[in-house]
């Protein structure tokens, strides 16, 4: 996006890419079926615990999206481990992301101020909605306006439908006085608009984690890489891996980065007037903690010394499943085509009546019922062999459903990453990071609070619940991590001010999920790209003024 | 032949090797390494293991080799953990350790069979998977996946001895190289060992523990290194 938006504002950018090229014809297995592949596209068995264990959204489909957890270890504590899920490859995690694309309301920006916790961002939803309403507007998003006041609404194209199960399932919340509402999903329900050249309407075919290869699903190489292409002012260096930011020994300031190509070896360096870090939350940050000099003793930008602290994830793995009697044995359609569901928004601590006594902050729930190609429910909740086993399969896979939670976690500066301080190195020599992260007692209240009102809303809608609870998913795996070079406006307490601007130097700005303050129980890619727009507009004001 | 307890100078005409990967099967760490367009398969058998200065370390024989062509062995390395990475998933299952035996059976349990099978839990198609059995803390909280009695070591980061590679006849700088040897066990002794590190590991990293459970630890540790 940062790309895209200082291109076209006349500014000669270089894109240094971890990753290889990517090439959608070769690489995309959008609609590749099960029997075209080796092992019905599960891939040998214990492929994935060979070389990318740590890798849990990669498909055999999608596995070359991601990194090689062989080549680019990382470090945990003994008893706190951490998920850390990576793309190495043009266009990043864009080429498989959720797409759930949510705004976030003044309860989270100011939710410190609202139960005491924590700090505030230094901006508010007033400031950022301007740049919601034009990331929403070109990467193109389906959704509802529904009306709530702490999941804001926006500009939108027509949601994708609910199945008969999600209806099932929204009246059930609603019996329970909770609203069940569309998913807000990055994918082109209307004709795509007149930017948005070489996309096209979503056909449901249903396998966006496996790359689009009719570009429906947002992601930066069908979309602002292409735009930022066209103004001739882009240079895209694939295979560049960056070890550290150069900092210029008179200024303090950044005058590049060095890099070593990840084929070749071979060392390189490029020079520029601004370095935007946007690698991802934490390998942003092992870049800057990386970046040591005289001027920046404990890694650039961080004479606060809170970068590195403060991460977060949302955690998963609470909720139910089961099936609607009423839906069993129906005719099968197409329903996993959508691939989204309907998301029960958060509805604890949004205001009095709502205040819990045991933890703060909230959770909602994502949910889904459909049919699926492969039906998983098969596997655990029927039992037996042969024809009766097959027929029983048949008669319940149209009909299952489930919820499971998306919640905040507590930003807390004991949960950090470092540079691992025992030498530990990736494949190309480069430091890496150790976390140190586990859950509060609020992230285990919440949870159990969330395990009861799953079974309580899925009981509500009339559905057999044939599992609840489960465990709180390992810090990482919801791959929402966030915090590490926070924003703020005491620079004594943040990395970076309100503009995603470094206080420490003036020539850097970090704009991903680093910058967040907190997490709120929302995925956070459109808080991203908002916030990348109006960096960027500010980058262009300042280097105008020559402030940069 | 030859020992690679003296440092051998850095190899400056050869690109540096800075990390090898191997997998842990049976006893025996399984990997590979790339050098001008030759692939060598690397093993590591360690048969020792001792605490110095507070670290783990392995000692054995290593072996490289490219196909028909002999195994080239260096007799004795040691391996210095450094580091560990938490693994994630589904907790190997504790057993009665095998007593002496070495059985390599290709077996998994069906906990891990299943999470083979499950795929992630993931925004393209929420909720619809199965919860995993649900386990509680003594105030009726969910636990969280792979930590305390869930817990259990993914990888483990050592850190060479230096090794010459112009004796191995291998065109690399391997005179320090770092070994990421990944625990996922598809064979009884590896579940074994897999849980045998991370008794250790979690030993060491709980000093006021140290002196009652890192002696037992370790004790089994060398049991199955060498059964």
């Amino acid at each position: 996006m940062a790309a895209k938006e200082l291109t076209e504002r006349g500014f000669e950018v270089l894109v240094l890419e971890a990753g290889p090229p990517v090439n959608p014809q070769r690489d995309f297995s959008t609609h590749t079926w099960p029997y075209q592949m080796m092992y019905r596209g599960f891939g040998p068995p214990g492929w994935k615990q060979q070389e990318q264990w740590m890798q849990d959204t990669a498909s055999y489909y999608s596995r070359h999206f991601y990194v090689k957890d062989s080549e680019n270890p990382y470090t945990t504590e003994p008893g706190k481990p951490f998920m850390w899920v990576r793309a190495r490859i043009m266009g990043g995690k864009t080429l498989h992301w959720g797409r759930l694309s949510w705004r976030l309301s003044d309860l989270d920006f100011k939710a410190a101020t609202h139960d005491g916790f924590g700090d505030d961002w230094p901006i508010s939803y007033a400031e950022l909605a301007p740049y919601y309403d034009r990331a929403e507007e070109f990467i193109g998003v389906s959704g509802n306006n529904d009306g709530l006041a702490h999941v804001p609404d926006g500009k939108y194209m027509p949601p994708m439908p609910m199945t008969c199960g999600e209806h099932l399932l929204r009246k059930g919340a609603e019996k329970t006085g909770r609203r069940a509402i569309s998913m807000r999903v990055a994918m082109l329900t209307a004709q795509p608009k007149k930017f948005m050249k070489g996309r096209r309407k979503c056909h449901y075919c249903g396998h966006c984690g496996d790359g689009c290869d009719v570009n429906a699903m947002f992601n930066s190489v069908a979309s602002t890489l292409p735009i930022a292409a066209a103004t001739g002012r882009l240079t895209v260096r694939p295979n560049s891996i960056v070890r550290h930011i150069i900092t210029d020994t008179k200024t303090g300031k950044a005058s590049g980065v060095a890099f070593v190509d990840r084929v070749t070896h071979v060392e390189g360096e490029a020079f520029a007037k601004v370095i935007i870090v946007a690698a991802s939350t934490l390998e942003s940050t092992r870049i800057l903690l990386n970046s040591k000099s005289r001027h920046h003793l404990q890694g650039m930008g961080n004479s606060s010394g809170v970068l590195g602290h403060y991460l977060v994830d949302h955690f998963g793995g609470i909720g139910a499943s089961g099936f609607f009697p009423v839906l069993a044995g129906r005719d099968p359609i197409n329903e996993d085509g959508k691939a989204t569901g309907i998301f029960i928004p958060r509805f604890r601590n949004l205001d009095a009546a709502s205040k819990q006594k045991k933890f703060i902050r909230g959770y909602g729930f994502e949910c889904g019922s459909a049919t699926s190609m492969f039906p998983g429910m098969a596997r655990r909740a029927i039992s037996g062999f042969g024809a009766e086993y097959k027929k029983q399969v048949r008669r319940f896979y149209t009909s299952p459903v489930g919820m499971t939670v998306r919640a905040a976690m507590l930003s807390r500066f004991e949960n950090y990453a470092e540079i691992d301080t025992n030498g530990v190195v990736d494949a190309w020599g480069i430091p890496v990071l150790k976390m140190h992260i586990e859950y509060s007692d609020n992230e285990r209240e919440m949870a159990k609070d969330a395990a009861e009102t799953s079974e309580e809303i899925l009981r509500a809608a009339g559905a057999e619940v044939m599992s609840t609870g489960g465990q709180m998913t390992a810090p990482g795996r919801i791959i929402h991590e966030l915090g590490t070079a926070r924003m703020g406006n005491d620079p004594k307490t943040s990395v970076l001010n309100k503009f995603n601007q470094m206080h420490d130097v003036k020539n850097v700005f970090v704009t991903d999920g680093a910058s967040f303050v907190s997490s709120a129980n929302h995925n956070p890619t459109l808080t991203i790209l908002a916030l990348t727009m109006r960096a960027c507009e500010y980058i262009t004001d300042e280097y105008k003024r020559g402030n940069l | 032949m030859e020992n690679a307890q003296h440092r051998p100078p850095a190899q400056p005409g050869f690109t540096k090797l800075y990390t090898l990967h191997a997998v842990l099967r049976g006893r025996v760490f399984d990997g590979t390494l790339e050098a001008r367009g030759k692939t060598y398969a690397v093993v590591f058998l360690p048969n020792q293991a001792t605490i110095v200065d507070h670290k783990l370390v392995l000692t054995g024989r290593m072996g490289f080799s490219v196909p028909q062509q002999a195994t080239r062995f260096v007799e004795v390395v040691s391996a210095s953990l450094m580091a560990t990475q938490g693994g994630v998933g589904v907790s190997p299952v504790r057993r009665q350790l095998l007593a002496g035996t070495a059985q390599t059976a290709q077996t998994a349990t069906s906990d891990q069979k299943l999470e083979q099978e499950k795929g992630p839990e993931t925004d393209l198609q929420p909720g619809l998977h199965s919860f995993e059995s649900p386990k509680y803390d003594d105030l009726g909280r969910p636990e969280v996946e792979a930590t305390g009695s869930l817990g259990f070591v993914g990888v483990l980061y050592f850190k060479l001895s230096p090794l010459d590679s112009k004796s191995l006849g291998i065109p690399l700088d391997m005179s320090d190289v770092q070994l990421g040897a990944r625990l996922a066990p598809t064979d009884d002794l590896a579940r074994d060992l897999q849980l045998l590190f991370s008794d250790v590991v979690a030993a060491l990293g709980n000093k006021s523990e140290e002196e009652t459970s890192l002696g037992p630890a370790l004790d089994a540790l060398n049991n199955a290194l060498k059964s």
